[in-house]
């Protein structure tokens, strides 16, 4: 098919109010440009200014926070008229009392990044306020890093075999590429004990370990979320995903980049069974991660994720991730 | 026939509201694997499919064939293919060499026995293995003759299961085109295999149903309804459908002399393209509704007059001629053909529907082989207006046509009339264009992507029913029939690089219209 010239098929509104996020963001960006054309207007909060700051024709506005007010009024007249608007919004959207609010009335779906916030309970419980009555599609970048891994691991354990050895789990360890996807570990966690019906009993957080221990109906398991040693800082989410079963069959996950998939090696103890690979929904994986973006819905997963993450800090014992 | 009898497991890990459809393990096996549409056409498929995440983790494919060969001989031969024809490019070589793994070849004759006895075997330890639940697609890429004879085989060897609504494992057979090549071996082939065969586990595949811009058809059709409400009789003047094909017959030479265009082209595609054109809204967008709603256009189709056999369609076979700037050879002189072969490798024809909805309505198909460019569209004139607005340069005045591309350059576009700008009026036709690959980038999945996942997936409505394709050969069967009692005598009849016979012309310019300049 011949790309005979540039479309537009969508505008995507980006707010940026912290410069060490911008990364992240502009990696997001051009995950979804590389699939979707879009109308781009990127928003991005520079407290050294006196004023609002216009460059690019109007598709980049830095501000100081003593003018977000106006910036609507400067983001409006390039929008392309018909299409619809897609926010990304580099904040917690149940905390931005400021510009959301003005955009998110035009909006068709707001994607955000709330990875860094200080308690997952009162996270969860505004979210599920939040998008309660909304009529957008709200899209958790946290949730949709983890898509890949939840695929993956429905794939793994698709027969009433392999799932009963997953009913007799003790250990999860998962291992994030840095200590700020804590929360991509933590939705998978919580994703899982939702889905297979495991209660917390305990979590805590120490010396950048966070550990969780469960009750299940065949007996007990603890789950460790840690940071890979060696990872690179482009990279998110997470690097790898290992179950231990009672009768100590290992399901080992790993993402290693640049490859774009997660490899599974299922070990019990008298054989090895040739290993499964399977897509990796990151951001490095435009396409899918893209398509997860634009495409999906949270719905009902995501919802009793939430849930699980209301009890998740419950016996809070750490200090904030 | 083995009875498939377990309960469907439901997996909580798995989120219905992301996946539109379930696709199940299993293992595919295909026969006839050491042909052209294997490497081409189906291991790219599965490798993308493996590639965007859509094939199921646990399962295998089975190349079965005549030819001796080891399974790692077939890996390389199917990388080699991957790499030349995926659509998606680099190869990535880890993905590879995990979707590899799951790739095998069987050696047997199609009538042995003994290569079927072994095939369980495969079959059963593949599924010990790998986790495949014992569930089977038969990907049928042989010749026709083959296709009962290799049912029959898996049927006596317990290799398909009864068919229940429900239950698992399934087992589903890929039937490739031509299914028959007329009404009465249609019919035949379809009584045979129905033997062992429930009509839900054949799924006929056409390979125009699995495009893109096929698919788009029906939404294009049916979610907007400004288009809706102008598709009618009282709005369209005609109907132009065009497939048009640069290539030769290149390798295909024993084929096509058994074939010929009708068959190839005009009874399938292009009546699969008409039905999906001109059909009602289906109540449901599911397979039933939709196919339903299709084998009713086909019904309504009228049936050629005899007399009209030989005026109403026109045939024409090239001759040598020059395309993209080069001589090429007659079809007379292509490799594997007769010298004095009188098949036809070009077919245009004037149809009608007589139902409300297109009563009076001609609808003109061409399609051929050797002409100026490859392209096909599906075009849609609507009625001029009217001629007393003469204060309009009525000359320059052009009917709206909305053209849908399905290849290549796939997109929609809409003619109408605009006024140049300046004190006078003159004006000038003008065009709205979409293109997919402007919107949605250069790599849609390929039609056979979607069909094999739909397949596995038990989903049926892009593919062929028995009604359809019975419904069609009713109508062409005839014209085949006289075509054989009525040789043609001035074939070859358009030069390789022109648009078709002479006769072509004639046909529509009957009715005042002109096929339109592609």
């Amino acid at each position: 098919m011949a790309l005979t010239k540039e479309a537009c098929l969508f505008n995507l509104i980006v707010y940026a109010p912290e410069k060490e996020r911008i990364p992240r963001l502009l990696d997001i960006i051009q995950a979804i440009s590389k699939r979707f054309p879009s109308r781009l207007i990127f928003i991005s909060l520079d407290e050294s200014l006196q004023e609002i700051s216009i460059k690019d024709s109007g598709n980049s506005i830095s501000t100081p926070s003593s003018s977000l007010h106006k910036v609507p009024f400067y983001v409006m007249p390039h929008i392309i008229p018909d299409l619809p608007i897609t926010l990304l919004w580099g904040t917690d959207p149940t905390k931005d009392k400021t510009l959301l609010p003005y955009f998110q009335g035009f909006a068709t779906r707001i994607i955000f990044d709330a990875s860094i916030h200080d308690e997952w309970s009162a996270f969860g419980q505004r979210m599920i306020d939040h998008t309660t009555d909304k009529q957008q599609a709200m899209i958790d970048i946290s949730w949709a890093l983890i898509s890949g891994w939840r695929d993956a691991l429905a794939r793994l354990f698709n027969d009433s075999t392999t799932m009963d050895a997953l009913s007799y789990c003790k250990k999860i360890r998962i291992l994030c590429h840095n200590s700020s996807d804590y929360a991509a570990g933590i939705y998978l966690l919580s994703w899982l004990s939702s889905r297979l019906h495991w209660s917390l009993s305990l979590s805590k957080h120490c010396e950048g370990v966070l550990e969780a221990h469960f009750n299940h109906d065949k007996g007990n398991l603890t789950a460790l979320i840690t940071e890979e040693p060696n990872s690179k800082d482009q990279e998110h989410g997470i690097s790898s995903l290992e179950i231990i079963t009672q009768d100590d069959d290992v399901y080992l996950m790993t993402h290693r980049p640049p490859h774009r998939t997660i490899t599974t090696h299922v070990m019990h103890a008298d054989s090895c069974k040739l290993p499964i690979t399977l897509p990796y929904t990151g951001i490095n994986n435009s396409y899918l991660f893209s398509k997860e973006l634009l495409h999906h819905h949270t719905g009902e997963h995501y919802q009793h994720m939430l849930k699980a993450l209301l009890h998740f800090s419950k016996e809070k014992q750490h200090a904030p991730v | 026939m083995a009875t498939s009898t377990t309960v469907q497991f439901k997996n909580p890990l798995e989120d219905l509201e992301r996946q539109a459809k379930t696709v199940d393990p299993c293992i595919m096996v295909i026969f006839g694997a050491t042909g052209d549409l294997t490497g081409r056409k189906l291991l790219p498929a599965l490798y993308n499919l493996a590639s965007d995440g859509e094939l199921p983790a646990h399962f295998a494919c089975i190349g079965f064939a005549r030819r001796p060969k080891s399974n790692e001989d077939f890996r390389n031969e199917m990388r080699k293919a991957v790499d030349s024809y995926s659509r998606v490019q680099p190869v990535d070589t880890n993905t590879w060499n995990s979707f590899s793994e799951s790739i095998f070849y069987h050696r047997s004759e199609f009538d042995d026995d003994k290569g079927y006895e072994e095939l369980r075997n495969l079959l059963d330890s593949l599924d010990q293995r790998l986790g495949t639940q014992k569930n089977r697609l038969y990907y049928l890429s042989t010749p026709p003759s083959y296709f009962a004879q290799i049912i029959e085989k898996l049927h006596k060897h317990k290799l398909l299961y009864e068919f229940s609504e429900k239950s698992q494992p399934w087992s589903r057979v890929i039937i490739e085109k031509p299914f028959g090549h007329d009404l009465t071996s249609a019919q035949q082939l379809q009584t045979e295999i129905t033997h062992y065969l429930n009509e839900q586990q054949i799924y006929r595949i056409d390979h125009y149903l699995g495009k893109e811009t096929v698919q788009n058809l029906l939404v294009f059709r049916f979610t907007n309804p400004i288009f809706e409400s102008l598709w009618n009789n009282r709005h369209i003047d005609h109907i132009q459908m065009t497939v048009s094909e640069d290539i030769g017959i290149g390798t295909r030479g024993h084929f096509f002399e058994e074939a010929g265009n009708l068959r190839d082209i005009i009874q399938n595609h292009m009546m699969q393209l008409l039905s999906l054109v001109t059909m009602e809204p289906p109540n449901h967008l599911n397979a039933a509704s939709i196919r339903s709603e299709k084998v009713k256009l086909m019904d309504a189709i009228r049936q050629y007059k005899p007399s009209q056999l030989g005026s109403n369609i026109v045939r024409g076979q090239y001759g040598p001629g020059i395309i993209n700037g080069e001589q090429v050879l007659g079809y007379r002189q292509e490799k594997d053909v007769d010298p004095k072969s009188d098949v036809e490798t070009y077919v245009a024809l004037e149809l009608f529907i007589d139902n409300w909805r297109w009563a009076g309505v001609p609808f003109y198909l061409r399609a051929g082989k050797r002409l100026p460019k490859r392209a096909t569209e599906i075009a849609i004139t609507f009625k001029r207006a009217p001629a007393f607005i003469q204060q309009f340069d009525e000359k320059r005045t052009t009917a709206n046509i909305l053209v849908i591309r399905i290849q290549p350059d796939e997109g929609i576009s809409l003619k109408f009339n605009c006024k140049v700008p300046g004190l006078h009026a003159p004006l000038q036709p003008v065009k709205m264009d979409f293109l997919y690959g402007a919107y949605f980038g250069a790599t849609p999945p390929e039609a056979y992507e979607r069909l094999l996942c739909d397949c596995m997936a038990g989903d049926n409505t892009l593919f062929a029913s028995v009604d359809e394709v019975i419904a069609s050969w009713k109508l062409f069967t005839p014209v085949l029939d006289y075509w054989k009692a009525h040789p043609s005598t001035n074939f070859p009849n358009y030069a390789a690089g022109t648009w078709g016979p002479s006769e072509s012309d004639e046909l529509i310019e009957r009715s005042g219209r002109q096929w339109r300049l592609i």
